[in-house]
């Protein structure tokens, strides 16, 4: 009986440190500082963060990487967040109509679109061309974001796209064409750069005049303001230019 | 010619039989239960290999350690105590399966089904679903489904079982009809069903065919111990001494000899008495012409309104049913000296 | 017979439990905007999506019952290693994550894949198809089938096959005249099983076959996408699911019923 109760108890406390925020053991309760970011900006972020705990002690930085609308849609019904960093406008502009942000957001970044094909080009696509004809394309819905930058570029530049498959998520895309299974994806620039040697890049004439913009703002509910406006003036200050260019964006 | 010829051994269940099942006959399988009753009809329907031997109908070989027809293509209809209607077709249909499973057409299959009926009195339940019927309607059904493919050999294992006694006499005189004249093997625990349907009896015991013969033979002078107790008798062995049966110690049992099977001075030869005819004294009785045998009383079983007192006599068991009262009246119990008494005209006395 | 009580405090997590999962279905009808409800439904792109998914659903479903049947009758009378190999393997997709099923018949089927690119040589490309669609409903829906029908057949016990056989019937006579049609029930219900996962399939879809209107973007992938820009619509598509998987449940409760009554 008391070994049972023993092991209760273990269980118990193992379930509770399972559920503790972070890892508690430090003297102070430090502080956290949650940034709600889309999933682009993870490579970026994540060292800019890493840059913010330095140089504020005691501080730390919590992220949660999802889809921007999936991310106001969080917020909307009352997820704690102290940042807000949206890979659209429209999704901004959402958070913004319905209060979520003290302020108005600032764009730090911009992101363009560009062809890229599995390692090799076994497909011998050369751009937004004849060459795609019967050939596996895939794109982004219409409707997210990197979609709707397709459309426009497509209609810009005067093609006609089709595509095998509009996914929802463009690391989706970028998954087809890295096994192979697609001859050619339209992606972002900073997605094309993460794949590495995987996939060649294309980059499409014309690309850079649609710009995808990236925003940050502080949400409304944040009990440290202070702290949330310093992480956005590290991400639109020089450290940030840096590593969001190491990353394949452009900056303002 | 459907004779029935089994020279086969299954080595993992410790049975080797050899019987001959005549074509035309019902054969009773009789045997305590573990003796090879099952495995000798599953032998024969091709659902066990021999591991040695061969089952034979007629001139063809069905089982050898070889090759093993299957049971599909032999003719042979099992019937199990549990009637097995398939569940999901109608009565007529269970039993037109068989012809249809022959490529007979479904009127033609219907019309022998509905004959097949007629002959078990069910034609009136032709419409009804399976779970419809009561045990005994279920095991006529399935009877007439049975025969409803003319098999060459009919095998039904305690088909009686689990039906109150009205059904089963009912189901009785069904088979003791429907099965005569053809090769059919029954396997039983009841004399009644011996007497009534069957033409000859095997004897099954240890996983060997012990004895085999006509039905009423066996029955009336029996010489195991079980066909004895089928039969409803006990037997006393000893030898043939001025027209009386000598027991080992020299005593005396007198009763009647039998006529077709005499009792022969010096010769062995066996007493058969019904249990019901055997009473129980503390004292010798006087007078004669009765048969008293000192006895020791070894075990008590209760059977309805009489109880079953089992005796050693002279190193034999015999049997005698005596009302309860008496046994509590004589304070009877295991290890109590009785004197046996039966009339001698109670006692049939046979050469072995 | 009054069987004995069950403890009293049992109730509790019992009501809990049955709150757990109630709530999100009921919250779901509540916020479904009614009133727009057949105007968010009849976009060509949720109807493409509706149609699609039904006609994908019963192609998988059927591929299910030709080669998942033969698969249940087999496990069920086989023994041994093998056999107990067999039938987990047969149940497998059953637990794998959707993506990791998505990402097994990639690897199997891809075009870069050994079998995948052997096909390709042979002129069938299921890369992008609609076809992809039903391969990846059928891995994952063709497990319930084979379950279900297998534990049915195991677990009958009458020799029903053993007096068919006695009566003549030859083993394809059996299979088909008594087997099936006693294990009918069991196999109504791993069909309607198999349709509603097939009908819920998601990861494997997304993984293998890709997204497009009318081709491959099938109900649930049309959820996930309208979910991006318009809950509303999202909401009105999920009820519809959920409306198809209550009338499948429902027949599935039904005809386990009437299997018990049989027995």
């Amino acid at each position: 009986m008391r070994r049972t109760r023993g092991l209760v108890a273990a269980v118990a406390l193992t379930l509770l440190s399972a559920c503790a925020p972070t890892s508690g053991a430090a003297p102070p309760p430090p502080a956290r500082l949650v940034v709600f970011a889309a999933a682009s900006l993870s490579d970026a972020y994540g060292s800019l963060g890493r840059t913010f705990e330095a140089e504020h002690p005691g501080v730390t930085v919590v992220f949660s990487f999802d889809g921007s609308s999936t991310l106001v849609d969080q917020l909307t019904s009352g997820a704690p967040a102290d940042v807000f960093a949206s890979a659209d406008q429209a999704n901004m502009d959402k958070a913004t109509a319905a209060n979520l942000l003290s302020g108005a957001p600032a764009l730090f970044a911009t992101n363009t679109l560009t062809l890229i094909v599995p390692a090799g080009n076994p497909a011998g696509i050369t751009g937004l061309d004849s060459s795609l004809a019967g050939k596996k394309l895939v794109v982004c819905a219409d409707g997210v974001p990197c979609g709707s930058a397709t459309t426009t570029l497509a209609k810009q530049l005067g093609v006609t796209l089709k595509p095998v498959s509009e996914e929802t998520k463009v690391t989706d895309v970028r998954a087809k064409v890295e096994t192979g299974q697609a001859d050619a994806g339209i992606v972002y620039v900073t997605d094309a750069k993460s794949s590495g040697s995987k996939v060649d890049t294309i980059p499409i004439t014309g690309a850079d005049t649609v710009r995808n913009n990236y925003l940050v703002g502080v949400v409304a509910t944040s009990k440290q303001a202070a702290l949330a406006s310093a992480f956005v003036s590290l991400v639109t200050g020089p450290e940030g230019r840096t590593a969001l260019a190491a990353a394949g964006f452009a900056t303002p | 010619m459907s004779t029935v010829l089994v020279d086969a051994a299954v080595a993992s269940r410790g049975v080797a039989l050899e019987l001959a099942v005549p074509s035309g006959s019902v054969m009773a399988v009789v045997g305590p239960n573990g003796s090879g009753k099952t495995t000798l009809l599953h032998l024969v329907a091709g659902l066990l290999r021999p591991t040695e031997g061969l089952v034979r109908v007629g001139d063809l070989v069905l089982s050898d350690a070889r090759r093993v027809a299957p049971t599909h293509r032999r003719r042979v209809a099992l019937l199990t105590q549990r009637s097995a209607l398939f569940p999901h077709l109608s009565v007529l249909d269970n039993v037109a399966f068989a012809p249809r499973a022959a490529g007979a057409t479904r009127e033609a299959a219907r019309e022998r089904a509905v004959a097949e009926l007629t002959g078990v009195g069910c034609e009136a339940l032709a419409g009804r679903a399976a779970h419809e019927l009561s045990g005994g309607q279920a095991q006529r059904v399935a009877i007439a489904r049975a025969l409803a493919g003319d098999p060459r050999v009919v095998l039904l294992d305690e088909p009686m079982v689990g039906l109150d006694i009205g059904a089963a006499a009912e189901l009785r005189g069904i088979l003791a009809d429907r099965l005569r004249g053809r090769t059919s093997l029954l396997v039983t625990h009841e004399a009644l069903d011996v007497w009534t349907i069957a033409d000859r009896v095997a004897v099954i015991g240890g996983g060997r065919v012990l004895e085999t013969g006509p039905a009423d033979d066996l029955l009336v002078r029996p010489t195991s111990h079980f066909l004895a107790q089928l039969g409803g008798l006990t037997l006393l062995a000893g030898v043939g001494r001025g027209g009386d049966l000598e027991l080992a110690d020299g005593r005396h049992v007198q009763g009647l000899s039998d006529e077709a099977q005499p009792l022969h001075e010096g010769r062995p030869g066996l007493a058969g008495i019904p249990p019901e005819a055997v009473s129980l004294h503390l004292e010798p009785p006087g007078g004669s012409p009765r048969n008293a045998l000192p006895a020791v009383v070894q075990s008590l079983e209760p059977r309805g309104p009489v109880v079953r007192v089992l005796l050693d006599v002279g190193e034999q068991r015999l049997a005698a049913d005596v009302t309860s009262q008496s046994v509590a009246g004589m304070g009877l119990g295991p290890g109590s000296a009785v004197w046996a008494v039966v009339k001698a005209v109670q006692v049939r006395l046979y050469g072995r | 017979m009054i069987r004995p009580p069950l403890p009293r405090w049992l109730a509790l997590p019992a009501a809990f439990a049955a709150i757990f999962l109630a709530v999100p279905l009921v919250a779901m009808l509540v916020r479904v905007p009614w009133s727009r409800f057949p105007a968010l439904l009849a976009t060509s792109s949720s109807l493409d999506a509706l149609w699609l998914s039904l006609r994908t659903c019963v192609a998988s479903t059927a591929v299910c019952l030709v080669l998942g049947l033969p698969l249940a009758v087999v496990l069920s009378r086989s023994h041994g290693r093998l056999a107990t190999a067999g039938r987990l393997l047969a149940s497998l997709p059953m637990v794998l994550p959707p993506v990791v099923a998505g990402l097994a018949l990639l690897v199997a089927l891809g075009r870069r894949a050994w079998l995948g690119s052997r096909l390709s040589l042979l002129g069938v490309d299921l890369a992008f198809t609609t076809a992809a669609v039903v391969v990846a409903q059928t891995f994952v829906a063709m497990p319930y089938l084979v379950v279900t029908v297998e534990g049915a057949l195991r677990s009958a016990q009458d020799d029903f096959d053993v007096v068919a056989a006695t009566l003549g019937a030859s083993p394809t006579t059996v299979l088909g005249r008594v087997t099936l049609p006693l294990a009918a029930p069991a196999i109504a219900s791993g069909t309607a099983l198999a349709f509603a996962r097939a009908l819920g399939e998601f990861g494997a879809t997304l993984t293998f076959a890709g997204s497009l209107q009318g081709t491959t973007r099938t109900l649930p992938l049309e959820v996930y996408l309208v979910r991006e820009t318009d809950t509303d619509a999202a909401i009105a598509l999920s009820v519809v699911l959920v409306a198809i998987a209550v009338v499948l449940v429902a027949v599935t409760a039904v005809l386990g019923r009437r299997q018990q009554v049989r027995r």
